[in-house]
């Protein structure tokens, strides 16, 4: 989004705002109710024209006169789900591909892939129910469905989970994750819900007035807050809740060394930058580490995978096989290092590679 | 589909009808007994001599009458010599030829008189009269605190009631009753004196005095058939035919019958037999296989009347409000105009669309149609506009054009409320329809009109049950629709 001006009536919202997103990236549109996060979204796709300014997406300059054929290649869903209460499930997922001329074996095709990537019950008589005979958490799935069905390279949501009970929440945040990470759209996500933009998202936009306050990953938010507004808004939720509901992977430290074994010692690789250094024997690493701000080896295997972590502190260096999962809450990643006595935990991800370390320093900004 | 192609071979065969009305002669009578029992004696005299009849009694008044035989709704219906010259040609003279003279432009004929005159005159309870020596009506000039009754036309008309206060320098207060309520009024000493005509049977039966008209302010009533002028000559001939025939004192015992009770047809019937008119009298059991026939009939136009009306609302008043639903102010604009056409009493209504299309079917087409246009625009607006927003968002957001989102999601959406609308339209229609008989569209409303003005219960729950019932029956009907479509939702 360029220059983009953009006012209700006598309500100036946007002036000369800007936005650039990468393709692929997830982002959480975050701010106080009134910022602009929702008008921000619905000028991405059209459904609002600006007022001045120009949107590019994927590098093509978007025209308002022909939004509706923009808008059915861009997936959208809102909060309740959006699907329309007299059609029945079936219709309401087909309905664009109908307009658009699909056969009915292509449709049935696509929904079939859907039902089976969504988790929804693939049979005829689900497809025949309506939207109300079916639960929330359900009407989301069809909801999600349905926006994904012209298999769209973007997903705009705008609150999609937030009328959703707290259980059924989590649950399609999880799997909406692995789809992601499955299909690989880009995402823009309107919440107002902090922990939810802290685990669904790679970078978090915290609007305030119309204008970026931060835009940066979440853990950045939290160790790295840009604006005394940014702290007051991270602040104004009870840790509690963000530990409970904020996951260890997006507070990661991954500016780290990991250790491989070679033929004739060792070679610490940097995590982030994949960049190399051999050593002939450990002590020498564990001079160059210590010099680095790292006080333990995090030992990996050729492919990553955690193996064990030996402190500096300790004697004997032993090596200590304990390691976080990435989709654990903060909350148990801190008692963790409070029950390890550490400073900061190796963290895998469900195929034991490693993430990264959680660290103290990630608690500071809390 | 079915219901649309009964509305249309219902539409084809009305206007076959229409077309075919030349072979049949359509008798009109105005609203009260002694003009019922003439249309109906020339009706079953035409009859007799093999004409077909069409009857089409009970017409609201004399204008609407004298208006439909003007436009050729109708082809006859007993007039008074005075009623043509005072209220119709507002001139003085009385005698039949100025008067047919007159006449001829307007495309209307006079045929030789009945034989009797019933002229309008004043009445009052025989023992006040006595009490207080009034005879005549100048004598009411001496009691200003006597309180009089009078039908609105009576007070309207140019021979009515504001002239005769100033040739007989009255000045008592008078009260808007319709005729067969003022004999009641009077006799239970509500009023003191009241407008009557000479051949009323209730003056000796209730023992009402007649005050004598010393002034000849009354001009005087010949009982006529009133023709169209191009009505074919031997008809004409044929209703000359009956010239002279029935005398005062006849038409006095025979409206007398009729208030007691017996039935139109039957003291026709009666006359002319008796007269050597008609050869025969018709059973009663024929008389009841008619009246369900007619039962059918009525009920068969009182729903056409409506159907169409309503049908024709719905597609007029939904695209409108649809085409409106989305700006606030053109809206507020239509529901006024349309909530103020609703405040315009339903007869009054009626009456108003007959300078413009004439009586019958179609000006209470009209009427109704206006009537049926504020509670479906209404609902259709309402129900386009209280939709859920986030549906609509939704709808735009996954790429809808306005149209499709109009007629995939807005009106689906919508249309429960919307037929709400029309369920409303259509109950409230069968009601007011009834009165559309008032103007002579016909209907269950028939009935009605005559059964109130022959005092007639029966009658008048000929009418009224089967219009309540087919109210009920189509509520009903309604109900179960937007029961069918709220559960779709």
């Amino acid at each position: 989004m360029r220059n983009i001006d953009f006012s209700y009536g006598e309500k100036n919202i946007f002036t000369n705002f800007s936005l650039e997103m990468r393709a692929g990236e997830s982002y959480s549109l975050i701010g106080r109710s009134g910022c602009g996060k929702t008008t921000a979204l619905e000028l991405m796709n059209g459904l609002l024209t600006p007022n001045r300014g120009e949107v590019f997406v994927n590098g093509v300059r978007f025209d308002f006169n022909q939004s509706e054929r923009w808008r059915r290649s861009m997936g959208y869903s809102i909060q309740g789900s959006g699907l329309f209460p007299h059609m029945t499930l079936f219709e309401n997922l087909s309905i664009i591909a109908r307009k658009e001329g699909w056969k009915t074996t292509e449709i049935k095709e696509r929904i079939e892939e859907l039902l089976l990537l969504l988790s929804l019950p693939n049979h005829a008589e689900f497809l025949k129910k309506k939207p109300r005979e079916i639960s929330g958490g359900q009407q989301q799935r069809v909801g999600i469905a349905r926006a994904l069905f012209m298999k769209p390279s973007i997903m705009l949501m705008d609150e999609p989970f937030s009328a959703l009970d707290p259980i059924t929440k989590s649950e399609l945040q999880k799997e909406f994750l692995k789809l992601r990470a499955q299909l690989g759209f880009t995402l823009v996500w309107v919440t107002h819900d902090l922990p939810e933009a802290f685990s669904m998202s790679d970078k978090m936009i915290l609007l305030n007035k119309g204008v970026i306050e931060q835009m940066d990953s979440p853990s950045k938010f939290l160790l790295a807050p840009k604006t005394e507004y940014v702290a007051q808004f991270i602040n104004s939720h009870s840790p509690a809740t963000l530990l409970k509901n904020i996951y260890l992977y997006s507070v990661l430290n991954t500016n780290i060394y990991v250790a491989q074994k070679t033929v004739d010692g060792l070679s610490l690789v940097h995590l982030e930058t994949k960049n190399q250094i051999s050593f002939n024997n450990q002590e020498k690493a564990r001079k160059f580490l210590e010099e680095f701000g790292q006080s333990s080896i995090y030992w990996v295997n050729e492919e990553f995978h955690f193996i064990g972590s030996q402190s500096f502190s300790e004697t004997p260096h032993e090596i200590n096989p304990f390691f976080l999962e990435a989709e654990e809450p903060i909350l148990d990643g801190m008692k963790a290092l409070l029950r390890e006595r550490k400073n900061a935990l190796p963290v895998v991800n469900k195929r034991q590679f490693m993430m990264g370390v959680f660290s103290e320093g990630a608690l500071n900004a809390l | 589909m079915l219901f649309k192609s009964l509305v249309i071979s219902s539409f084809v065969l009305l206007l076959f009808s229409a077309c075919n009305q030349k072979d049949t002669i359509v008798i009109g009578s105005k609203r009260f007994t002694e003009n019922y029992l003439l249309a109906e004696i020339f009706a079953l005299y035409l009859e007799e001599k093999g004409y077909k009849v069409e009857r089409r009694f009970g017409m609201g008044g004399t204008m609407i009458a004298y208006s439909a035989l003007q436009t050729g709704e109708i082809d006859l219906y007993p007039e008074y010599t005075g009623t043509v010259s005072e209220a119709v040609l507002k001139i003085k003279e009385s005698d039949r030829e100025t008067l047919n003279q007159n006449l001829k432009p307007q495309g209307v004929e006079m045929l030789q008189p009945l034989g009797f005159d019933n002229s309008y005159s004043l009445i009052m309870r025989k023992t006040q009269a006595d009490r207080l020596g009034i005879k005549k009506i100048s004598d009411l000039k001496n009691y200003p605190e006597l309180k009089g009754g009078m039908s609105f036309e009576f007070q309207e008309r140019q021979d009515g009631w504001a002239d005769l206060k100033k040739v007989y320098e009255l000045n008592q207060k008078v009260k808007g009753i319709e005729v067969p309520l003022t004999y009641e009024a009077l006799k239970n000493n509500k009023i003191d004196f009241a407008e009557a005509y000479s051949t009323e049977p209730l003056i000796l039966k209730y023992q009402f005095v007649v005050l004598k008209d010393d002034k000849n302010f009354f001009p005087i009533y010949e009982a006529v058939p009133l023709v169209a002028i191009n009505l074919d000559e031997k008809i004409k001939q044929d209703l000359n035919q009956l010239s002279f025939k029935i005398s005062q004192d006849e038409m006095i015992e025979m409206n007398s019958k009729v208030v007691n009770g017996m039935s139109l047809s039957r003291v026709s019937q009666d006359f002319l037999f008796n007269k050597g008119l008609i050869k025969s009298i018709k059973t009663k059991t024929q008389s009841n296989e008619i009246a369900w026939n007619k039962l059918l009939y009525r009920t068969y136009i009182h729903l056409l009347l409506t159907g169409i009306a309503v049908i024709l609302a719905s597609v007029f008043a939904i695209p409108f409000a649809a085409l409106f639903s989305t700006q606030p102010r053109a809206t507020g604009i239509i529901m006024n105009i349309t909530g103020i056409l609703q405040t315009i009493p339903s007869i009054a209504l009626l009456t108003m669309m007959i300078p413009f299309f004439g009586i019958g079917f179609k000006p209470a087409l009209v009427g109704l149609f206006i009537y049926s246009l504020l509670p479906i625009l209404r609902n259709t607006q309402s129900a386009l506009a209280n939709i859920d927003p986030r549906l609509i968002t939704s709808a735009r957001g996954i790429g809808l054009y306005p149209s499709e989102i109009f007629f995939s999601v807005k009106l689906p959406l919508a249309f429960p409320a919307i037929i709400a609308g029309i369920r409303t339209a259509t109950t409230l229609n069968i009601g007011t329809a009834t009165l559309a008989a008032f103007i002579g569209a016909g209907g269950l409303g028939e009935p009605i009109v005559t059964g109130l003005a022959l005092n007639d219960t029966s009658l008048v729950l000929q009418g009224a049950v089967p219009a309540a019932l087919l109210a009920l029956l189509m509520d009903g009907f309604f109900a179960l629709i937007e029961k069918y479509f709220l559960k779709s939702l």
